[in-house]
């Protein structure tokens, strides 16, 4: 099978632009709310991280499905209402059949439902391409956002309170740099990360 | 009385809703760019908070007598889209400089996470309505006031800093929102709100 | 004109769809959910009692073994054995609201645990309010005979037998914490002892 085939794939293109060239927090810069306050430790980013995935996913599926019939003056009422009521429905299903999970998910609803990626890719993508690629898309994109985010975890975890995963890692001599813990931190580490990416895809904007 | 100025001075440094509680940074980040878009901004959003605030106090309450508050996170959001509307059109007939002057960020704002979270704060904290207006009013207060700093901010560092070219745009911003995030921290316990 | 018309419709039939699809699906999982809710609070306070049980019985054992006592609309349970008390507690944290229950010893002063039952803290800083490790320190805890009954510790000496150490990074939380326990209980004292117990 001719493996260069697949570079030319919209699947692919979808995925790269997702992941990398587009990524959701370094190029595009959304969802930067929620990504602090939960990429302080790498368990949170991933639950995180997952929880966008399929609430983007899920959806850009439904706006896609709609996309023929919303006027497009109230297009951004009708992304908040689907997004919102589809996210209390999942809540509601896991407070009813998987009442641990739905305890441990409590605080991150709020962040999801308000999450500009969500709302973002339904603009730009969904409501202009078929069901099939706007599942790629929101997957690509959810799965960038979690990857930065899951990165991100791993720095901050391991300076502020020295574990990854509830793991030591760092020697038991090392003073914890709490600053990394709040938001402060998160900043910072994010900076550092948006430099080093956009230097690599050499991506740049023009003024400050 | 006292307890309501002491609320408007904490939502604004203590509880800053852009800089404690990390809420608004799309647009915080997206706009920041000078000072004269970071004020039209500011003052639209301080605008659309208060009024919504005040719109979604009496229907929450109404929710709760007809015991449906699992609506109430719907419902206020189709207030805010509806008031985000009526104010758009109301302002372009009527006042159609200022209009012009910060109109097109009306539409943003309706997707601005603080119009949401302070809807839903009052209801988690059970405010009465003037505690209710104060809030609404000192936390759009304080976004606004961290948007004008990030952008006069920016504004000095374009023709003053060399930024390294990785940095430029929306890079820097991180690095300044951090920094004044941890100044913010500095007054923590200062009023309760 | 056609324009908004056909926007009005969609709206209004977008609004009626969605509510009903969502009050359906609260009506639908509503009981389930209220038995969830029932389930945890009942291992919570058998666990505070220290009365073993398996995933089953939960129901039953708590019926054999704790009374619940109603003084004016409010609901307290008794350790049949030993005369330790329980009460749930709300109050509203720095994203949302926290529920908790509070097992006191016979005396209503001493703590012997608290167990959170529902909180949106931001995970792993206010978030550690939930967690075991930071709970344990709640016990052995006396409350005060008057205000305030529990203090954040300040400085570095010991604590005193009722004062708590804050979360590290969630210091607003801690504080929420602390005015919803110090709030809500000398309401619940005056009704337990009211009961004339």
């Amino acid at each position: 099978m001719k493996w260069i085939r697949i570079k030319y794939t919209k699947t692919y293109n979808l995925l790269k632009d997702g992941l990398a060239t587009s990524n959701p927090i370094v190029i595009a810069v959304l969802g930067i709310c929620s990504s602090l306050a939960v990429s302080n430790k790498v368990e949170n980013a991933i639950a995180m991280g997952l929880g966008v995935t399929f609430v983007v996913m899920a959806s850009s599926m439904l706006i896609s499905s709609m996309r023929s019939i919303i006027p497009a003056k109230v297009r951004m009422v009708t992304y908040m209402v689907v997004i919102s009521t589809f996210v209390i429905m999942f809540q509601m299903f896991l407070d009813a059949y998987f009442p641990t999970i739905a305890k441990s998910l409590a605080a991150y609803v709020g962040l999801i439902i308000t999450n500009c990626i969500v709302m973002g890719r339904a603009e730009a993508f969904a409501v202009k391409n078929p069901v099939k690629y706007s599942l790629v898309d929101g997957f690509a994109s959810g799965m960038g956002y979690m990857f930065i985010l899951v990165v991100v975890a791993i720095i901050r975890e391991a300076l502020a309170f020295g574990t990854i995963l509830n793991m030591r890692v760092m020697p038991l001599s090392f003073t914890n740099w709490s600053v990394m813990a709040l938001a402060p931190g998160g900043f910072f580490v994010m900076a550092l990360f948006i430099w080093g990416i956009r230097e690599w895809l050499k991506y740049y904007e023009s003024e400050v | 009385m006292g307890n309501l100025i002491e609320l408007f001075v904490a939502t604004i440094l203590n509880h800053n809703i852009a800089l404690v509680y990390i809420l608004g940074m799309c647009p915080l980040i997206a706009i920041s760019t000078n000072v004269k878009n970071a004020k039209g901004m500011g003052i639209a959003v301080v605008l659309v908070v208060t009024l919504t605030a005040m719109i979604n106090y009496p229907i929450y309450q109404l929710l709760k007598q007809t015991e449906t508050t699992s609506l109430a996170l719907l419902v206020f959001i189709i207030t805010i889209a509806a008031t985000v509307q009526v104010l758009e059109m109301l302002m372009d007939k009527y006042l159609p400089k200022l209009y012009n002057a910060f109109g097109i960020y009306l539409p943003l704002i309706t997707v601005n996470c603080v119009v949401l979270a302070v809807s839903l704060f009052f209801v988690n904290r059970t405010y009465n309505f003037a505690e209710t207006t104060v809030f609404s009013f000192g936390s759009s207060v304080g976004w606004m006031l961290a948007i004008v700093l990030v952008a006069g901010i920016r504004e000095k560092m374009a023709k003053h800093s060399d930024v390294p070219r990785g940095l430029k745009g929306k890079g820097i911003v991180f690095v300044i929102l951090g920094i004044l995030a941890l100044a913010f921290i500095g007054f923590t316990g200062l009023a309760s709100i | 004109m056609r324009q908004y018309i056909n926007m009005l419709v969609f709206v209004v039939i977008l609004g009626s769809v969605v509510s009903f699809l969502l009050v359906g699906a609260d009506l639908l999982t509503k009981d389930r959910i209220a038995r969830n809710d029932e389930a945890l609070l009942k291992s919570s306070i058998l666990d505070a009692y220290d009365i073993s049980y398996s995933f089953n019985t939960v129901f039953e054992r708590f019926d054999e073994t704790v009374e619940e006592v109603v003084i004016e609309n409010t609901t307290f349970y008794i350790d049949k054995e030993t005369s330790r008390v329980s009460y749930i507690f709300k109050g509203s944290g720095v994203w949302g609201p926290i529920q908790a229950i509070m097992t006191l010893e016979a005396d209503f002063k001493t703590i012997v645990s608290i167990s959170i039952l529902a909180q949106e803290e931001t995970p792993g800083l206010g978030g550690v309010l939930a967690e075991a490790w930071y709970l344990e320190k709640y016990s052995g805890t006396v409350l005060s005979d008057q205000s305030p009954y529990i203090i954040i510790r300040h400085g570095n000496e010991d604590n005193l037998p009722n004062e708590v150490d804050a979360i590290t990074g969630g210091t607003r939380t801690s504080e929420a914490f602390m005015k919803m326990v110090n709030e809500t209980y000398p309401m619940y004292k005056t009704l337990f002892e009211s009961r004339g117990n």
